[in-house]
């Protein structure tokens, strides 16, 4: 005696057809996006970076992001936000172990308008050096005598991003 | 990858059962058909969903082109989409005793919310502006003493909990009066905090004005009416 053959339950007939077409949407919305890529940010060492923060006097942010790296992408308008309006703090961001026409499309996409100086390490040993750790993205948070007062690892929230900000301007 | 925030979403939810349990042998939520774990569960992953939702649409993410961004819900949550998102979705779950499931449920999403800020000392974010009171705290490394903002949150609505708690165990308070004064609680702490905390936006004091006003309306009239009707 055979068996009858398993037949989707009702609930399945009508859940999977949903996601299939939520699916064909944002692969449809996803393919349609598109930004035209700006220039590639520049490279940089690890000793002129610390120069950098150093000599500018003020309180600084390092932002480390990939155009690869999710999290990256979903802090980054967060991250452009506030340096649009903390015009006292700088912000650095830097782009490692990527390719540069996939950083420039992300800095185009993302922070055209914010004013942020941006960098390249494509070997990805920066952050490292600077004792955070190989992960992206992380948030290095400088006072204004270039002291380092937080490394943040992992996606910076409004509040702690704000929180710190209010640190490194005491 | 750090998981603090789902242990902090974890002592709320803790928190919130706690208060159910305490509340049942007391004699809560006798007769409500609706099961009060459940809907609560329910109701706070919708507001989570379109909290996450609200806030990426609000930063410029679009949710259609960028699906895989609502699952990072450490980047951001609205605090008004989620709000609204469990309100209505506890409002469509409980559609049939609306009050008397309210009422059942407002002590122990107070009890939720003190969880969920208490465990901001697991995710690092509880403290506010720069304060010398005696009890202010630095972060490590830090000589800058802050006011421990959401421990005072905390705090102040796990004793709004509490008072609303005892207050349907002793006083017999009208239909949908706790569930009112919960919400204006609610608004309420926010309100008195909001100020000690630091923020680069500053939070929808509308939404808690909002709140404390429709909770304490809605309050005084339920209590009018019955006071009417004796």
């Amino acid at each position: 005696m055979s068996r009858p053959a398993p037949t989707l339950g009702g609930m399945q007939k009508r859940v999977l057809p949903l996601i299939v077409g939520i699916a064909l949407v944002a692969a449809a919305c996803s393919a349609a996006s598109g930004t035209t890529p700006g220039d590639a940010p520049e490279p940089i060492t690890y000793d002129e970076l610390t120069a950098e923060i150093a000599a500018s006097g003020r309180p600084t942010i390092v932002n480390v992001w990939a155009s690869w790296c999710l999290p990256c992408r979903s802090e980054a308008p967060l991250l452009a936000t506030a340096a649009a309006t903390r015009r006292n703090v700088d912000f650095i961001a830097l782009n490692i172990r990527d390719n540069p026409g996939a950083a420039a499309t992300f800095i185009t996409e993302y922070y055209d308008k914010a004013p942020m100086i941006h960098y390249a390490n494509r070997a990805g040993t920066i952050p490292v050096e600077m004792g955070g750790g190989r992960g992206v993205p992380i948030t290095f948070f400088y006072d204004a005598d270039a002291a380092l007062i937080q490394i943040h690892r992992g996606i910076i929230d409004e509040p702690t991003l704000a929180f710190y900000l209010d640190e490194i301007q005491r | 990858m750090e998981f603090t925030l789902l242990a902090s979403a974890a002592v709320a939810v803790g928190a919130f059962w706690l208060m159910l349990r305490w509340e049942a042998k007391r004699g809560n939520a006798a007769g409500c058909a609706l099961d009060l774990w459940d809907a609560g569960l329910t109701a706070g992953a919708v507001g989570l969903l379109v909290g996450r939702l609200t806030s990426m649409v609000l930063v410029g993410i679009n949710p259609l082109t960028d699906p895989t961004q609502i699952i990072l819900v450490r980047s951001g949550v609205s605090t008004a989409g989620a709000s609204i998102g469990a309100v209505l979705a506890f409002a469509f779950l409980a559609r049939k005793a609306l009050f008397e499931a309210s009422d059942a449920i407002a002590p122990a999403v107070l009890s939720g919310l003190a969880g969920w800020h208490a465990g901001t000392l697991i995710t690092g974010s509880w403290l506010g502006t720069v304060s010398d009171l005696p009890w202010a705290q630095a972060v490590k490394g830090s000589d800058i003493t802050r006011h421990p903002v959401e421990l005072y949150a905390a705090g102040l609505y796990l004793v709004a909990a509490m008072g609303i708690a005892l207050w349907k165990q002793r006083g017999r308070p009208p239909l949908g009066a706790p569930a009112s004064l919960a919400l204006a609680a609610a608004g309420g702490v926010r309100v008195i905090t909001e100020p000690m905390r630091i923020s680069l936006f500053g939070g929808p004091v509308w939404l808690y004005v909002g709140s404390i006003v429709l909770g304490v309306g809605v309050a005084t009239y339920q209590i009018l009416r019955s006071a009417r009707i004796r």
